[in-house]
């Protein structure tokens, strides 16, 4: 499961879309919009697996949060398999408690992927990042998109980004930085899809979406590097490995085998957020 | 976050895989790669506990 949070209007809906358009992908969405009438639920809905909507007010506010619990269990259940849940926040939600909430979140079969805050760039300084001490939003993310710095003028556009960057290392120095213009990154440094084709018979909505040449699909590529494994590997130094990644990994993941005293037992070990 | 799951079976072939926007594929790859050759020939107990322990954190 991972969280998008982000100021009102920065681009959150949009990172979601275009993760919806990864080949192959099914995901399940949580959308939180403040208000009675779920806005971005609507906006996203046609485009997506499964989706579960929280209205009222902002999901860190409302009483049981919401019913954050019962649609991560709607959408969890096995049946669907999917392959992530995105929780869109609302742009009023504290990602602190969010990233609270997720974490300590009952639902079997959910363990949390990340939190992606989503800035822009052009209104940051004017409207989130106002004090003399970074925001305290900075700490609970995992990975920072900024967005919208190509509407910034040429001559302030590094300046702002390397600003922005500053700003969150000093609250945050486990955090990843990219630019994304329009949510434009990787869906690789987000989830896996079991099938990297579109299933035949299901989504036909979602399949029409993602073959449209909008020119909006594109992102720059993260970077990756990978072994193969043909014999065990120590447990002692696999877990070296999740505890203290290479320096610049936002995920580290592997299929293994692993020796115990009597027998060789595989694993799927997942590391994310740095 | 790290989260270790059983698989039902152990894998004929494996791999190990690290992705960032600032990774260094060359360092990341040396150090994927000192992982693989980590003498594993016979069982190392506090390594399997400590996956162990990740393990139930992740059920």
């Amino acid at each position: 499961m991972v969280a998008v949070t982000g100021y009102l209007g920065a681009g959150k809906t949009s990172l979601l879309n275009h993760l919806l358009r990864h080949p192959g992908a099914r995901i399940g969405v949580v959308v939180n919009d403040f208000g009675a009438l779920n806005v971005d639920a609507a906006l996203v809905s046609g485009q997506i697996d499964e989706v579960a909507g929280i209205s009222g007010g902002c999901v860190c506010c409302l009483p049981d949060a919401g019913g954050l619990d019962e649609a991560l269990e709607k959408l969890a259940h096995p049946r669907l398999r999917l392959d992530v849940i995105v929780v869109e926040a609302s742009g009023a939600a504290d990602p602190v408690t969010l990233a609270r909430l997720i974490r300590f979140s009952g639902v079997e079969r959910v363990r949390p992927g990340g939190v992606i805050e989503v800035i822009d760039a052009v209104e940051h300084f004017r409207t989130v990042d106002t004090w003399p001490e970074p925001p305290l939003r900075y700490a609970a993310a995992t990975l920072v998109v900024i967005g919208k710095s190509d509407l910034l003028p040429a001559a302030e556009r590094e300046r702002t980004i390397e600003r922005i960057g500053q700003r969150v290392c000093a609250r945050n120095p486990h955090a990843h930085v990219v630019v994304g213009q329009a949510g434009r990154i990787d869906p690789a440094l987000v989830f896996d899809t079991a099938s990297p084709t579109e299933p035949e018979d299901e989504l036909p909505i979602a399949a029409l979406i993602r073959d449209e040449r909008d020119g909006h699909e594109g992102h720059e590529h993260a970077r990756a590097a990978t072994v193969a494994l043909s014999e065990p590997v120590a447990p002692g130094a696999l877990i070296d490995l999740l505890e203290d990644p290479p320096h610049g990994a936002y995920r580290v993941k592997g299929r293994v085998r692993v020796r115990g005293s009597r027998n060789q037992r595989g694993y799927l070990v997942n590391g994310s957020g740095g | 976050m790290i989260h270790v799951a059983p698989l039902p079976e152990p894998p004929d072939a494996g791999e190990l895989v690290a992705i960032g926007p600032h990774l260094d594929p060359a360092i990341a790859q040396r150090g994927l790669a000192a992982v693989a050759a980590a003498p594993a020939d016979r069982p190392d107990a506090a390594g399997l506990r400590r996956l162990h322990r990740y393990r139930r954190l992740s059920d």
